[in-house]
């Protein structure tokens, strides 16, 4: 729906076309860097239910992207773009909201909002930036008055899935940031020629507004056309990862992501992805990092002789082996497997291989490793 | 010994009592107390009582009265009067009423909104409603402001962050904008000058959101002791204000002395040092153990009396006497403050960082070392000591400069006066399009929106919308003025400091911390090469401006001197607002003015006696500032009495008297007029003196000069009249080094002539000591 034509000509920019509305259709083979086999999946069924918000699959969900006049979420910086897609019989609908005039958005919100109802959105940084900031605008436009706020957070308003803390929690560590502008380049491969650097969208809508012309906001509608293509393609990638039932299907750092998360939740499947992370970590820096999670995540199920025998394995290559790795393992047969002679000969290799690489802070830990190996010896002389 | 038997000796002293002026009793005052409102709420009476407060004090009632009527109270009471009830009370009656009701608290600092928090807190817990009441300001963390945001039915800020976090992005405040019932404004005093119009600003825009919310909130505030407590209400608020003035609180007996220290050298002027004098009064009333304040004026008097202080006592005493300023860290002031209040500490040497409402209990004797510039910080200082049973004791001892001389040598005239009036100008045009920036940011003009101007007229908004529209800051559009640009505009406007270009002051000695700004038109004067910056107590000296990039370079030092810069300035008239003609052809007015001032020597002075000590020269360009002036002009042919240069000097001397006593008027600092002398002014043909304001624009004393100049004068006179130096001193036209020979004479007789022009009586005019 396209706003009424704007009755006051204060601005020269709307003697030329009006492209206040811009429509697309894309099809599914020009949707570049998608995983086909990710649009259909359904991630709630997947391993890890909890991280997912939305049921069904990305070929049901809409995406939302916005430009603004500012960063900030002050009252004063508006929306002036709402960028929407959604999947239609193959065809990736793209939609574009430009809002001509400021004077023009309480009815401009209202066409949005015809067109955001109803459906569940996928956004980037949306939970803090995008819906927040349209909430605001429709409050500003329309007043605290007592109906619904069409943009507002919770049962009233869209459902919503903001990719952002899970783009962190499996790409944050590989690609160092997880801007969208990143992620495109890093893992989804894109490079993107002669595009308008987001940050100088708000100077070019002010320049629009101050009479410069409506092509000025062309490259701002190119440059958001990108980002939810983007999103869509990155959702396409997520689906996939997460509707994967079966950890070992599972390549090693989304695992171990996945798996950190799944741990800090409590979720059952942290296991068995810590341990799909740790048999197919590339790098022995993630070998060692999903090591340590897996081992403390069966210490924490009581799995003792599982954990052990992680454990067992950090300490393969000895002088590599983590200190940590030594005194839990020696806990682990001291306490819970009640074999001290295990834990006196573990304490014996951790001493000798402490007192070999000599790291700063050697001395406490072989007096640490020094009182241990006392009580146990006094331990295993009651026995005897 | 007790205070009383102390004071009895004191009066017994003949050398002592030669240098008492004057020696002022009140008599004790017993409690006036009210019952208990019998419709009020049943658990807010219990908590109360649980708290040990079982009946009201008569302003208590009074306040809350007049907030249940719809009204909006100034409580001007004293401290440890229990002020805070008089807005929990309306306040949390008005939330146990409807649930969805909320508060606003604005404290001047952070610190005395932490202590609020503390105090309310207690208060709440005794209520048991599960009330939050929380401080939301920089220190706040991120996942308490969303709890606050959220679910705060009190939140306990200052105007700083009102400004520039709340107000811009209120739409996250929907709950406390829709709920806003009271805005509380504690310490309503500080709110003058250049700090207070930008709060007017805030507040007005605070006003503006929450009318859409649908809210119209009542203000209940606290002040000391102003000459205008409803007035500056008012005037900040926008909104009439009704004070309660009577205090209810008992008092014990007090004693106010004030007392000139000897002269040393009578023709010079040169007294003995009111540091030394000072301390020696706060000694002798520790020594029996009496609780005692000393206030000094700077940092370093009150190191230095401290120190000696020390020094002179037992050790057993020493060790209970403390400082405070400042620069003490906030975990150390607390100390202080409680062990003042459980009188672990028996004394502390304080700056005026001690005037403000910090709760330190009450004490038995303040002594204060200079004149602490206006008559209600000195009743403030003074009132330090007052306790509710036993009697109480304040000394003034006078410094070496004009006011203090005058106050010293005229208390009756100190005592009949009401405390000064807090002025502010909210329609200051520079301050007013700053709040207009970021009220259009917050929410888009109307056409046709008001914006209320100080009397209930209205300020020509449209004019100012144009202008920024015409500058492309904001667009109008669709009847509606928005936000242009994608800057924040909050961010640009500090609350505390003048005009929009600021010279940052960088201190060197560890790294390089920005301490502080100064405006640009002061910078030349106050931030020059060499010069003495005091700041949050310290002492700092300049090693380098860099006028272009902004910037002055300091580190910390400590001397025994200040530093005072010498201003040429050209003065243009540009708008005449008010003009009178007197009797005998002596003229007054006030208006616009450009000054063109060129920063040219500036002199090391000394704090005890104010004697010059050194001097250098200043090397800066020249600045050009509009600005507001009060003008006196002499009659035309008065030009011809006295050969130019003397005229001259005693123009000069008649500017520096009449700046030195307007302070005396107007809640200012010194610095925030100046004068400037024309022996034959282009605009008005005759020699002329002016008073103009140092903040761009002004802040409204010029209007009030004008309105008072015959009471000025009369000051002037009667100071340059009481004042035993031989031909000029720094207590009264300056030394004659400066204003010349013939500088006092020839400044004394122009005072008379003018007055006697002014249509005073002959008899009205009376030099000190003839009465």
């Amino acid at each position: 729906m396209a706003p009424p034509p704007p009755k006051a000509a204060a601005s020269p920019a709307r003697a030329g076309s009006r492209p206040w509305l811009r429509s697309e259709r894309l099809p599914l083979e020009r949707v570049p860097a998608l995983e086909a086999a990710g649009l259909d999946a359904e991630p709630r069924r997947g391993l890890l239910p909890s991280l997912v918000p939305l049921e069904g699959s990305p070929r049901a969900w809409g995406y939302l992207d916005v430009e603004t006049t500012g960063l900030g979420r002050g009252a004063g910086t508006l929306v002036f773009l709402v960028g929407l897609a959604w999947w239609e019989e193959g065809e990736l609908v793209i939609r574009q909201h430009l809002l001509p005039d400021p004077a023009e958005e309480a009815a401009w919100l209202e066409g949005v909002a015809a067109d955001v109802a109803g459906q569940a959105w996928v956004t980037f940084n949306g939970d803090r930036f995008d819906l927040p900031l349209l909430a605001a605008r429709w409050l500003l436009s329309h007043g605290p008055g007592p109906g619904p706020n069409p943009f507002a957070a919770g049962r009233e308003g869209p459902g919503g899935w903001d990719l952002l803390p899970l783009a962190r929690l499996l790409w944050g560590r590989r690609v160092g940031r997880s801007s969208l502008a990143a992620l495109e380049e890093r893992v989804l491969g894109l490079r993107r020629d002669g595009d308008l650097p987001g940050s100088q969208a708000p100077a070019r809508y002010l320049a629009y507004l101050n009479g410069g012309g409506a092509d000025l906001l062309d490259d701002v509608a190119a440059h958001n056309r990108a980002d939810l293509i983007s999103l869509v393609a990155l959702t396409s990638r997520v689906a996939a990862l997460l509707a994967c039932a079966e950890p070992e299907a599972l390549p090693g750092w989304a695992a171990e992501g996945l798996g950190r998360r799944a741990r800090s939740t409590r979720e059952p499947a942290a296991a068995a992805l810590l341990a799909r992370a740790f048999r197919a970590a590339e790098r022995p820096g993630e070998r060692l990092r999903a090591g340590r999670l897996l081992a403390r995540e069966l210490e924490r199920r009581r799995r003792w002789e599982e954990a052990a025998a992680v454990w067992e394995e950090l300490l393969a290559v000895p002088a590599l082996a983590p200190f940590e790795a030594y005194v839990a393992l020696a806990k682990l047969y001291e306490h819970r497997l009640r074999r001290p002679e295990r834990a006196l000969e573990v304490v014996e290799r951790a001493r000798r291989v402490e007192a070999g690489r000599r790291l700063p802070g050697v001395e406490r830990r072989l007096e640490e490793l020094e009182r241990r190996r006392r009580r146990l010896e006094r331990r295993l002389g009651h026995q005897a | 010994m007790n205070l009383a038997q102390l004071l009895e000796e004191v009066d017994a002293d003949p050398a002592i009592r030669a240098s008492v002026t004057a020696w002022v009793r009140t008599p004790p005052r017993e409690a006036e107390w009210r019952d208990w409102p019998e419709e009020s709420p049943a658990g807010l009476r219990r908590a109360l009582e649980r708290r040990g407060v079982r009946r009201l004090y008569s302003h208590q009632l009074a306040a809350w009265e007049a907030a249940r009527q719809g009204r909006n109270p100034v409580v001007v009471t004293p401290t440890a009067s229990g002020k805070t009830l008089c807005y929990n009370l309306p306040v949390l009656e008005r939330l146990l009423a409807e649930p969805e009701a909320r508060a606003l608290y604005l404290f001047p600092t952070k610190a005395l909104a932490q202590d609020q928090r503390a105090e309310l807190s207690a208060l709440l817990e005794a209520l048991g409603e599960g009330f939050l009441a929380d401080t939301y300001d920089g220190d706040t963390p991120p996942e308490r402001r969303r709890a606050i945001r959220a679910a705060a039915r009190i939140v306990i800020t200052n105007p700083d962050m009102l400004h520039a976090a709340i107000l811009p992005h209120h739409t996250q405040w929907q709950k406390l904008f829709q709920g806003l019932r009271f805005v509380v404004i504690d310490e309503l005093h500080q709110y003058r000058g250049v700090f207070g119009s930008h709060v007017a600003g805030v507040l007005r825009r605070l006003e503006r959101i929450a009318r859409f919310y649908g809210s119209s909130p009542q203000v209940i505030a606290t002040s000391a002791t102003i000459g205008n407590p409803a007035e500056l209400a008012r005037r900040l608020t926008g909104r009439a204000a009704v004070a309660i003035r009577e205090n209810g609180a008992p008092q014990g007996e007090k004693h106010f002395l004030f007392y000139n220290p000897p002269l040393v050298d009578p023709s010079s002027g040169i007294r003995r040092s009111s540091l030394a004098e000072a301390e020696a009064w706060a000694a002798r009333f520790l020594r029996h153990a009496v609780p005692t304040i000393l206030f000094g004026r700077s940092r370093l008097s009150v190191e230095l009396m401290l120190s000696e202080l020390r020094r002179k006592l037992p050790p057993a005493l020493a060790s209970r006497v403390e400082g405070y300023r400042g620069g003490y860290l906030p975990g150390e002031r607390r100390r202080i403050e409680r062990g003042l209040r459980s009188g672990q500490i028996l004394g502390v040497a304080s700056t005026n960082a001690l005037e403000l409402g910090v709760d330190i209990g009450s004490l038995s004797a303040s002594v204060m070392a200079g004149y602490p510039g206006s008559v209600a910080s000195t009743w403030q200082e003074a009132g330090r000591a007052g306790r509710r049973q036993e009697p109480a004791v304040a000394v003034l001892v006078a410094g070496g400069a004009p006011l203090d001389q005058y106050v010293v040598t005229h208390p009756e005239y100190f005592l009949s006066k009401e405390p000064e009036e807090a002025r502010i100008n909210p329609e200051n045009l520079y301050i007013l399009m700053s709040h207009v920036q970021c009220a259009a940011f917050e929410l888009p003009f109307r056409d046709g929106e008001r914006w209320p101007g100080l009397e209930g007229e209205e300020v020509d908004l449209e004019a100012i919308l144009e202008f920024l529209a015409q500058e492309g800051v904001l667009r109008h559009t669709g009847g509606r003025w928005y936000w242009n640009a994608e800057s924040f505009p909050a961010n640009e406007i500090s609350l505390r400091s003048a005009a929009q270009e600021n010279v940052v002051i960088v201190d060197t000695s560890r790294g390089a911390r920005v301490i502080g700004e100064v405006d640009l038109f002061s910078a030349p004067l106050l931030v020059h090469e060499q010069a003495i910056y005091l700041h949050g107590g310290r002492q700092y000296e300049v090693t380098r401006l860099d006028f272009a990039e902004r910037k002055a370079y300091v580190r910390p030092v400590e001397v025994d001197y200040y530093t005072d810069a010498d201003l040429a300035v050209e003065l243009r008239v540009t708008e005449v607002e008010r003009q009178e003609v007197l009797p005998g052809g002596w003229q007054r007015a006030w208006g616009e003015v450009r000054v063109v001032s060129r920063a040219t020597i500036f002199k090391k002075i000394r704090f005890t006696t104010r004697e010059n000590v050194g001097w250098g020269q200043i090397h800066l360009p020249e600045l050009e500032m509009p600005s507001t002036a009060f003008w006196f002009s002499l009659p035309p042919e008065s030009g011809a009495l006295w050969p130019q240069a003397v005229l001259e000097g005693g123009l000069l001397g008649l500017g520096r008297l009449l700046a030195g006593v307007a302070p005396l008027y107007l809640l200012c600092d010194a610095h925030d007029l100046r004068s400037s002398i024309q022996a034959r002014s282009p605009f008005t043909g005759r020699p002329t003196v002016f008073l103009y304001e140092s903040y761009p624009g002004g802040v409204g004393l010029s209007e009030k000069l004008y309105s008072l100049h015959r009471e000025l004068l009369r000051a002037a006179f009667e100071l340059v009249e009481g004042c035993p130096c031989a031909n000029g001193c720094p207590g009264c036209v300056g030394p004659a080094s400066e204003v010349g020979p013939r500088g006092k004479e020839v400044a004394r007789a122009l005072l008379a002539a003018a007055l006697a022009g002014a249509g005073a009586e002959p008899g009205e005019v009376r030099p000190y000591g003839a009465s």
